[in-house]
């Protein structure tokens, strides 16, 4: 036998139909008899009803609110990667910019130097060194191969090595793209430095070939730069305490020892192009479209 | 809305498709509402929590397993921040909204009667009024918890896993929130003599 305390829990679990059917049994035996239990089953239920009736009506705009704060957050999940992915395009747009501009400088160089009266030409270089600088600026870390050269600039075709090496440190952002290694020059065709002289593999080499559009070593109006009145190309970069035994380097340096720099120089931009160039652009292409991403 | 229903609402939400939540709000922002309009006694803060909650329950939908019912989660998070809401104010006591002074001073002071005579309550008319300042003296977890039971017709081992309890716990608590409300109706001015009001009655409580 229970207490009425006891049956009084049962009641509470009557309500809540948690009772077996034994209990159930029990408790209904018990009521039949106790009035006070079978008040308080009656109380129990009327309170039971009114705290269940009566539901208010929700307010006006909650449900509206609602939604308006799930859309809201749907979007901010949506565009969460969407930001990332426009950043990464972004980053291989830029590389693709300055890998086209790597691969053209020299030729465009070139051609300025070909064509223009020599003082144009020095501000073209100047131009191109300054070009040059910004985009080493985004990787410091590749400063010593600029520096070098800038210090034991020997021969004019030395520094486009050096401004090459400078634009294709800038283009390294691309993340797939092989790492040069510089190489000695193995055929030593030209009797210039070849220790600071990046090449491509040479395995590369001959699919390409050496048919090189401008065979012409640098042309005379170049050599002959003013040197008083031509900007130092590296005073901006890296200031040289002593620029005349450099400018007299610079005289000294053999027509015929350039070219070959130059050629080689402009066959590693066109291998750093033709690898770079599809890579930036499937880059571009998978983060702009997306196939990984079902559409719906 | 049936389990099913519940299911592939909730699946396509997580693919992405954020107009099915509609259907999710439909069905259980009219008893979130009074759920925390019940907790809490006031309709803006109802308002407000029953909001927060849906956010809420939108963000983590994720971490929502189908192994119980939507409407269990909900009213769970629903109540979790009415509690957040009411802790709030007993540490700015100068906000509740709960008490009357004269009345007030006395529910806090509550304790239940052994001896209390159930029939008097049966005399008297439960008042929609008296009810709500009835919940609104018990404790905030008696009234949680007896709410999530007759407001949101949850089961004990439903409450139980939405609160982290015994079933044993539950039951008792439920049992002892009931008596505590009975106990409180029952006290001079709490309720109105039945006769004064009888035919009213069903009028009053629509």
């Amino acid at each position: 036998m229970r207490s009425c305390s006891e049956y009084q829990e049962l009641i509470s679990r009557l309500l809540d139909e948690d009772l077996s059917a034994d209990e159930q049994a029990e408790l209904e035996r018990h009521v039949s008899g106790c009035a006070e239990c079978r008040a308080m089953l009656d109380a129990f239920r009327s309170l039971s009803g009114a705290l269940a009736e009566d539901l208010e009506e929700v307010p006006a705009g909650l449900h509206e609110s609602i939604m308006a704060d799930a859309r809201r957050e749907a979007l901010r999940r949506r565009q969460a990667p969407k930001r990332v992915r426009r950043f990464l395009a972004m980053a291989a747009c830029a590389a693709l910019v300055i890998l086209a501009a790597a691969a053209n400088l020299p030729k465009l160089q070139h051609d300025a130097a070909m064509l223009a009266a020599p003082k144009e030409a020095a501000s073209t270089e100047t131009a191109y060194l300054e070009a040059a600088d910004e985009t080493t600026a985004e990787a410091p870390a590749e400063e010593p191969a600029e520096a070098e050269p800038a210090a034991s600039a020997s021969d004019r075709g030395e520094q486009y090595a050096a401004d090459d090496a400078a634009a294709y440190a800038g283009a390294v952002e691309e993340p797939n793209m092989p790492e040069p290694k510089p190489e000695p020059v193995p055929e030593s065709e030209a009797a210039l430095p070849a220790e600071a002289m990046p090449e491509p593999e040479p395995g590369s080499l001959p699919i390409l070939g050496y048919e090189l559009p401008y065979p012409e070593p640098l042309p005379e109006p170049y050599n002959a730069l003013p040197e008083p009145a031509a900007p130092e190309p590296y005073a901006a970069a890296a200031p040289d305490p002593d620029p005349a035994p450099k400018a007299a380097a610079i005289e000294e340096a053999a027509p015929g020892a350039a070219p070959g720099a130059v050629i080689e120089h402009r066959v590693l931009f066109r291998v750093l192009f033709l690898i770079g160039l599809p890579l930036s652009g499937a880059v571009v292409l998978l983060l702009f479209l997306k196939p990984w991403k079902k559409h719906k | 809305m049936t389990r099913e229903q519940e299911e592939t609402c909730i699946r396509q939400i997580l693919n992405g498709d954020v107009n099915a939540f509609e259907g999710l709000v439909t069905a259980y922002e009219k008893n979130a509402y009074n759920l925390a309009l019940r907790m809490l006694g006031d309709p803006q803060d109802a308002e407000d929590v029953t909001q927060e909650a849906f956010l809420k329950a939108y963000q983590s939908l994720s971490s929502f397993r189908l192994d119980s019912r939507f409407s269990v989660w909900l009213y769970r998070i629903v109540s979790n921040l009415c509690l957040d809401q009411l802790r709030r104010r007993q540490r700015r006591p100068e906000q509740s909204l709960t008490v009357e002074n004269d009345e007030g001073e006395e529910a806090q002071q509550d304790v239940p009667d052994e001896n209390f005579s159930p029939e008097a309550l049966l005399e008297r008319k439960l008042t929609r009024e008296a009810v709500r300042r009835g919940l609104d003296a018990l404790p905030d977890e008696q009234r949680q918890i007896l709410l999530l039971r007759e407001l949101e017709g949850m089961s004990y081992e439903e409450i139980g896993q939405a609160l982290s309890l015994e079933p044993g716990t539950v039951k008792s608590r439920i049992f002892r929130a009931r008596k505590r409300l009975c106990v409180w109706l029952l006290r001079d001015g709490n309720l109105p003599d039945a006769f004064s009001s009888k035919q009213e009655e069903g009028g009053v409580a629509r």
